[in-house]
């Protein structure tokens, strides 16, 4: 039996509490996580709306520390839900410079003292990009900046899928040392 | 600040996320949706690097942008090579025009100082000659009479005709005085 909970649920005060509070916590990731699999930003919103409110119903049957992990969980059912639904394909990127106000309220969902660190991030990458060696910056501009797919890549430029996969990785692991918000 | 280098398992783990990320076309997408749904920790990590796959989609258009260093040709556009070159090439043409021009004003002022010598050697009858030569002639008739006479170098083409113009007046002043001598 798990200890007693002051925002047990019994209380619709205190449902609407545990859920803002929540929602400030972990509305962002989850959008993300929903992005991951639908990539569309509405979608992900729409599911990560779907997810609180079902969790708002359920709370009283969820323990409190099982909570996060429940809604982690759900919101990828919902994400998968909806993907299956909209029979929207999985185009890499395809709407994350295109809906520029999905992006707008993903970043009211955060603190917006962090704008200046996301530009701070933005530039250091650039400047790490621009470092990468010709044939890795070359990949990530075909990847990235110009969302071809990899085996499109692979025959455009006439190198074996494990070759652009490759560089494609070496790529990345040096861009992620330029994000100080990644934990891995 | 530079992170530590991650454990293999993360970096690992992290790779599969950006094959699912990226559509890698070699990764099971079903079985690796299975695997979030079984780990909480996985599914975070994904939300995160949706985060920092925001910035960096952000930071790769500087790879599409003209007015930064390119990775598909650090060479001229058509366009602004053919202006480099006529800039170029106009330019060229000016400093050798001024050059022959400066050449053939001080072969010309040699002159003026040769003939000034041997307008103060003539005799009286003599100076009327050519004073009545000079007078009869176009002053542009001394003029240089190169192929850059037509130069737009305006100043050159001024400094010339003020020196012809010197020559004729100079010439008559002679003429006159030698008249008014040979009268008195």
């Amino acid at each position: 039996m798990n200890s007693p909970d002051p925002t047990d649920g019994s209380d619709p005060n205190e449902v609407a509490d545990l859920v803002a509070k929540l929602h400030s916590e972990c509305a962002t990731q989850l959008i993300q996580l929903a992005w991951a699999i639908v990539r569309d930003w509405g979608l992900a919103a729409d599911a990560a709306q779907e997810t609180f409110a079902l969790f708002a119903q359920k709370c009283r049957t969820i323990p409190p520390d099982q909570r996060r992990g429940w809604l982690f969980k759900t919101v990828q059912f919902q994400a998968l839900n909806l993907r299956r639904s909209q029979q929207r394909s999985n185009q890499l990127l395809d709407r994350l410079r295109e809906q520029p106000t999905q992006y707008q309220i993903k970043n009211t969902l955060q603190n917006p003292a962090q704008d200046t660190d996301h530009q701070e991030q933005i530039e250091q990458l650039r400047k790490s990009i621009l470092a990468l060696p010709f044939e890795q910056q070359q990949i990530v501009q075909l990847r990235i900046a110009e969302e071809r797919g990899f085996a499109e890549i692979a025959a455009q430029l006439n190198l074996p899928l494990g070759t652009v996969l490759s560089r494609m990785r070496l790529a990345l692991e040096k861009l992620r040392r330029s994000l100080p918000n990644d934990e891995a | 600040m530079m992170k530590p280098e991650p454990i293999p398992n993360q970096l690992e783990m992290q790779w599969n996320i950006d094959r699912y990320l990226f559509d890698d076309p070699t990764l099971d997408r079903e079985a690796f949706e299975q695997q979030m749904l079984a780990d909480d920790l996985l599914a975070e990590q994904v939300a995160a690097s949706v985060a920092n796959l925001q910035v960096l989609s952000q930071a790769a258009s500087v790879l599409t942008q003209p007015n930064l260093p390119p990775v598909r040709s650090r060479a001229l556009s058509r366009p602004a090579l053919w202006a480099t070159l006529t800039a170029a090439a106009i330019l060229l043409v000016a400093i050798t025009g001024w050059r022959f021009m400066k050449v053939s004003s001080d072969d010309q002022l040699a002159r003026i100082a040769d003939n000034w010598t041997a307008i103060e050697n003539l005799s009286s009858s003599d100076s009327v000659d050519l004073a009545l030569a000079v007078d009869a002639s176009d002053a542009s008739a001394l003029e240089p009479t190169t192929a850059f006479s037509h130069s737009s170098d305006e100043a050159a083409d001024a400094d010339s005709r003020e020196q012809s113009d010197w020559l004729v007046e100079a010439a008559r002043e002679f003429y006159l005085a030698n008249s008014e001598g040979a009268a008195g």
